[in-house]
This record gives structure tokens, C-alpha cells and sequence, in this order.
């Protein structure tokens, strides 16, 4: 833990503090394998493993060659007071140097840094690069050493170094590289901590005391709930106070796997074995929890976005409060779903001079923020050309020259139609538009005159068509929203539009509306947004 | 659905000179609009005529007309050509529907 001290976030510090502070927790570590894990009969948890290996990621290679030869120095310093033959001093200072290199040197080939252990990939690399390899490599050398010195089995030496050292790796390498995600340090957080580490320790002799009685696996839930609820460091802190205790009353002989039959390497790698695992399994939850925290979050942002992007679509449409003489109106917006498709769709309603009155449906391509930018332009050059009083062509035929200076609107189409009361005759045109549709007491039809291409086409000239509306006839104008389906022919979908809205003539345009929205979709997703305008002729025209 | 497919080939003819023609299929919708719009700017780059064959297009949308429609806008700044043909069912209805059966025909 002291090890934290090292280097954080890339900044790099001192190599002689760098030095000193890793130094210091070797030594500290080493010392507590001799003392309590029983070093001398080389049966050990070797902490400082996860000093080096964790130093070395944390700081700059320039910085490398020093802290190796402090690791170095005080390997052999360590050996040395402990009486253990030059020999042995020299094979361990080799491995203990060569392990936490290749460990690190491949992290950071793999991963850049910072090393992010909650991300899946970091962590598999992690595990393979600095608990599996680095440490393979230093049981080569160190197992090497002892049976070449001691004359004992290369296997039974293999083993329980390989198994100290990943242990080590693991439980102090992962609290120190996880440093940085730890909570804030108030003075609640670092009593809950406080706490964690107590009942750990507590839990953990509790399991490891009795030698006839297999309680090792206490421990467990207490981890696991710390590793859903809390940090990862905090989790990964009392992992490793759990192998501590759990290694220490092992060497003091309490404990299921002192009363183990059996040689003394198995016991020992099997004892590691557990812990590793153990810690491994809170791990994994703790990545699971982050992975789906980052999720919700990104579920939250994306439906922020959205509500936002509809928002704006339903503020840029007009309310359509009041009827005007003669006519009675009303619209409805409804919006894609599951896609995050933003309209482009709009409609509009205005008075223009002559007695008449502008309807409009209209439909940008596109889906996105932009395309109800251009929607919002294009609705208002719309509004102000109509009032030159040219006619539903005319002013289509301005909308084109406008549409140069319209970003997006480009291949726009749009449905513009004047109606004028007095003598009961809508003029109208459809720039690329689908036609509207006259629901009569005879039934619904489409009228197809007024067509010519979208918006900004070159070389296109508008036409317009002239229509008689019967009294209480109601014309309902949409945008393909309200009829494509992928799996449905356009001519079919609305011939399907023309059969139910026929019998809702004489219906109220509200009604009318809500009720073409809601059955639009026949069941499936709607995929685009879609808008629809119904406007009901007087039952007698206004004479005015 | 479909997946969107383009593939672009020179035609021999007597009557047009360099005539390249590109080959659509698919769905031709606004997850394909950028490639559509690419793979026919590259045609009209290439060659005076380009002759969009849309007979292999199951599903198409205001995104796919827009992307025939900027290049056919491309072709005519430049005094060149692009026109579709094979436009029939859904895709034909969708171009007569929308007024440009006209723009984009061959003649």
C-alpha cells in the first residue's frame, strides 16, 4: 500500500523519493515474508512483488534502471542479514528484478497508460501480462536457484514461488495501479473504509482459526458485498488484508491449511490458489457493476438527448389553438421510437392575404438536430413568401431560390395549400409531397394534381391544382412518417390510410388526428417521425 | 431488410460513348446515404453518361432520392448526364410519387 506514493496520473516524481519510497516498502514487505509467512522454508506470500511491478508501471522508463537496482540492493541486503549463501542472494536479486520488468514492460505494451483495472481488457492483461507471465518468469529463475542450491526438486520449488509471487502481484500490484479510482477521503469515507478493513481481518481469523472446522470461505460474501457497493480500491484493500491474515495464522498453524496433510509447497500454492481467486471473484463483480453503471449512465444521456432533441421539434411546431373563419383545425406531432431520430416533419397554419388561409406539410431530409435547424427556416421563408399572395406555385417557386441559401433543405418536400373560404376552393401544390387526402360523406380520396419535384431540384417547374371542398369535408395532410413501412409498398400503405380514415368522416379534427396517430404504427415501430394536419371545411361557407 | 449494395461497371454501347452504369440493390435508406451519395458522385466523375440501374433496390427513402437527385445535379453543372432506369414497383412508384420520374429520366 505504501507503494501509492509513487507516481500518479503521469506525473512523474523524483526518482530519489521514487527510490526511497520503493525501497522502503520492499524491504518492509520482504521482511514480513521472513518473519511471518516463513520465508526460510520458502513457503511464501511474497508481497513486494506487487511494490516493484506497480513502480515500474507508474513511472517513466528513464526511472527503471534506478528502481530495479533499489529493488536489487535491497533484496540482497534483506538476504544477506537473514544468513541465506551468496548464491541464493544472487538468483533472487535476479528474479525479483527480472519478474516485475517483464510484467510491466508488457502491461504497458498492451495497455497504455493509466491502466484501467475496471475496464474488461485492462484487467485480462493485467492478470496475463503481471500475475501469469512476470511471475512465471521470476519462479523460473527463483525455483532454479533453490533446487540448484538446496538440491531439492526444481517442480516442488517451482510452485509455491510462483504462487507467492502472483499472489503478491494481485492483491498489492491491483490495490496499488487501482489507487486512483478511491473514493474522496472525507472523514465518513475513511471510517467506512476503516471499518471494511476491520471486519475484514476479523472475518477472515474467524475462518482461519479453527483447524478442524473449514470456515476459510467467511470471508467471501463480506468481499463480494464491498466490491458491489464500495470502490475497487477499498474492495481491493481488504483483499489483500484478508490474504495477509489469511497467510499469517496459516504460518502461525491455525487454520484448515495448517492441519493439511501433505507437502508443504502444495498447501501453500493451494492456499494462494483460494485467495486469488476469491479476490478475483469480487474483481469481475466490481468490473460487472461498472460496466453497467456506465451503461445506465450512457442510457440516461442518450434519453436526455433525445427528450431535448423532441422538445425542440414540439417548440418549433405551431399550437394550433384557435379555429380560424370557416375552418376548424388541428395537428399532431408524434415522434420516432426507439431510433433517435429528431423530426424535420412540421406543419403550419397561417392567414394570407386575400382571404385565404396557408396550410402547410412539410418534411426535411434527415433526422437529426440539423434538419430541424433547417425545418425551423424553411417553415418561416414559407410563411413570409406566402404573404407576396402568389399562389400555393408561386411560392413553392420562391421556396426553391430560397432553399439555396437554406442549409439542409435540399430535396425538403413540402405540401402548400390556400384555402379560401368565401367560395369554399383550396389551391395547392406538392413539392415532392405525398397528396392530401379529401375525406367527403362519399369517401376518402387522395388528390393527386399540383405535383412536381422536392425542394431545390434544378429545372423544375411548379404547378398548382384547384379543388372544391364540399361542406363538412375535412382534408388531412401528413408526412411519410404517417405511411411508409419497409414492409409495405407505398401505394399500399395509402390506399390502407385512405380505407381508415374513410369512415371517420364528419369526426371531429382532433379526434381525427389523435386517432391517425395512434393507429399508425399497425403494431410496429414507427421508424420516422410523422405529422399530421386535419383541417374541417364549415358546414356552410362563411360569406364574407 | 436488405443490405445496400453498389457496384459500378462500364457498359459497352454503340449509342453512348462512355457510358458506365451503376448497379444498386438493397435498401437504399439514411444508414447508406453517404456511401449512395459517393459511389454515384465517383460515376459522374468518371463518365459523360451514367445510367443508375435501381432494378435490384427493395426499399428506398427520401435519403436515397437525395443522394440521385445530388448527383444528378452534379452531372448537370458539368454538362454531363446521370439518369435512372430499371425504376420499377415500389421504387418507381416512391419516383413518380415525388415528382422526379421526370427529372431523372432518360431523356
Amino acid at each position: 500500500m505504501r507503494g501509492c506514493g509513487v507516481a500518479v496520473e503521469g506525473r512523474a516524481r523524483p526518482t530519489w523519493l521514487v527510490v526511497l519510497v520503493v525501497a522502503a516498502a520492499y524491504a518492509a514487505g520482504a521482511q514480513l515474508a521472513f518473519a511471518v509467512f516463513g520465508a526460510p522454508a520458502i513457503v511464501v506470500l511474497f508481497l513486494p512483488a506487487g511494490v516493484t511491478l506497480s513502480a515500474l508501471v507508474l513511472t517513466p522508463r528513464r526511472q527503471w534502471p534506478w528502481i530495479l537496482a533499489a529493488v536489487a540492493a535491497t533484496e540482497i541486503t534483506v538476504d544477506v542479514t537473514h544468513g541465506q549463501s551468496p548464491g541464493f542472494v544472487w538468483g533472487f536479486a535476479l528474479a525479483n528484478t527480472v519478474e516485475p520488468l517483464a510484467g510491466a514492460w508488457l502491461l504497458r505494451r498492451r495497455v497504455g497508460t493509466p491502466v484501467d483495472l475496471l475496464r474488461r481488457r485492462d484487467l485480462v492483461t493485467f492478470l496475463v501480462c503481471c500475475v501469469a507471465i512476470g511471475p512465471l518468469a521470476g519462479a523460473l529463475i527463483g525455483a532454479t536457484t533453490i533446487s540448484w542450491g538446496l538440491g531439492s526438486a526444481w517442480w516442488e520449488a517451482f510452485l509455491p514461488f510462483w504462487a507467492g509471487d502472483a499472489t503478491g502481484a494481485l492483491t498489492v500490484g491491483g490495490c496499488v495501479l487501482a489507487w486512483r479510482l478511491r473514493p474522496r477521503l472525507t472523514a465518513a469515507a475513511a471510517a467506512r473504509w476503516g471499518l471494511a478493513l476491520a471486519a475484514t481481518v476479523t472475518v477472515t481469523a474467524a475462518g482461519f482459526w479453527p483447524a478442524q472446522l473449514p470456515l476459510f470461505y467467511l470471508p467471501i460474501p463480506l468481499l463480494f458485498l464491498l466490491a458491489f457497493q464500495q470502490r475497487l480500491p477499498v474492495a481491493l484493500t481488504c483483499g489483500l488484508a484478508m490474504t495477509v491474515t489469511a497467510n499469517a495464522l496459516t504460518n502461525a498453524g491455525h487454520g484448515p491449511w495448517a492441519a493439511l496433510d501433505g507437502p508443504a509447497e502444495a498447501r501453500t500454492a493451494t492456499l494462494q490458489l483460494f485467495l486469488g481467486v476469491t479476490i478475483l471473484g469480487a474483481w469481475f463483480l466490481a468490473v460487472g457493476v461498472a460496466e453497467r453503471d456506465n451503461a445506465m449512465q450512457q442510457v440516461r444521456h442518450f434519453e436526455e438527448e433525445q427528450n431535448a432533441a423532441h422538445r425542440l421539434q414540439r417548440a418549433l411546431l405551431p399550437v394550433l389553438t384557435e379555429d380560424r373563419p370557416g375552418l376548424e383545425v388541428s395537428a399532431g406531432y408524434r415522434p420516432a421510437e426507439r431510433t433517435h431520430d429528431v423530426g424535420g416533419d412540421w406543419y403550419d397554419l397561417f392567414t394570407v392575404p386575400g382571404d385565404r388561409i396557408g396550410l402547410v406539410v412539410g418534411d426535411v431530409v434527415g433526422h437529426d438536430l440539423s434538419a430541424a435547424a433547417a425545418m425551423a427556416r424553411l417553415q418561416t421563408a414559407l410563411r413570409i413568401l406566402a404573404q407576396s399572395g402568389d399562389g400555393p406555385a408561386g411560392t413553392l417557386s420562391g421556396l426553391d431560390r430560397a432553399s439555396d441559401q437554406i442549409a439542409g433543405a435540399f430535396m425538403t418536400t413540402v405540401g402548400y395549400a390556400d384555402y379560401h373560404p368565401p367560395t369554399a376552393t383550396l389551391r395547392y401544390a406538392c413539392a415532392g409531397h405525398l397528396p392530401p387526402l379529401l375525406l367527403t360523406a362519399d369517401g376518402a380520396r387522395f388528390l393527386w394534381g399540383g405535383r412536381s419535384a422536392p425542394v431545390g431540384v434544378a429545372g423544375v417547374d411548379r404547378i398548382e391544382a384547384e379543388q372544391h371542398v364540399p361542406p363538412g369535408s375535412t382534408l388531412i395532410w401528413y408526412t411519410d412518417g404517417l405511411v411508409e413501412r419497409v414492409t409495405v409498398p407505398l401505394p399500399e400503405s395509402l390506399a390502407r390510410l385512405a380505407e381508415r380514415a374513410a369512415p371517420l368522416h364528419g369526426h371531429d379534427p382532433a379526434e381525427l388526428c389523435g386517432r391517425l396517430l395512434d393507429e399508425v404504427s399497425d403494431g410496429d415501430t414507427l421508424r420516422d417521425d410523422a405529422v399530421v394536419l386535419c383541417v374541417r371545411f364549415a358546414a356552410e361557407p362563411s360569406m364574407r | 431488410m436488405k443490405a445496400f449494395e453498389a457496384r459500378t461497371t462500364a457498359e459497352p454501347t454503340t449509342a453512348e460513348p462512355a457510358h458506365t452504369v451503376v448497379l444498386l440493390s438493397g435498401d437504399c435508406d439514411l444508414s447508406v446515404r453517404d456511401r449512395m451519395t459517393a459511389v454515384l458522385l465517383a460515376a459522374v466523375d468518371d463518365a459523360p453518361v451514367v445510367a443508375v440501374d435501381l432494378a435490384g433496390v427493395t426499399f428506398m427513402d427520401s435519403s436515397g432520392l437525395h443522394a440521385l437527385v445530388t448527383a444528378h445535379h452534379s452531372a448537370q453543372r458539368r454538362g454531363r448526364r446521370l439518369y435512372v432506369r430499371g425504376a420499377t414497383g415500389v421504387v418507381g412508384a416512391l419516383l413518380h410519387l415525388t415528382g422526379l420520374a421526370g427529372v431523372l429520366s432518360r431523356d
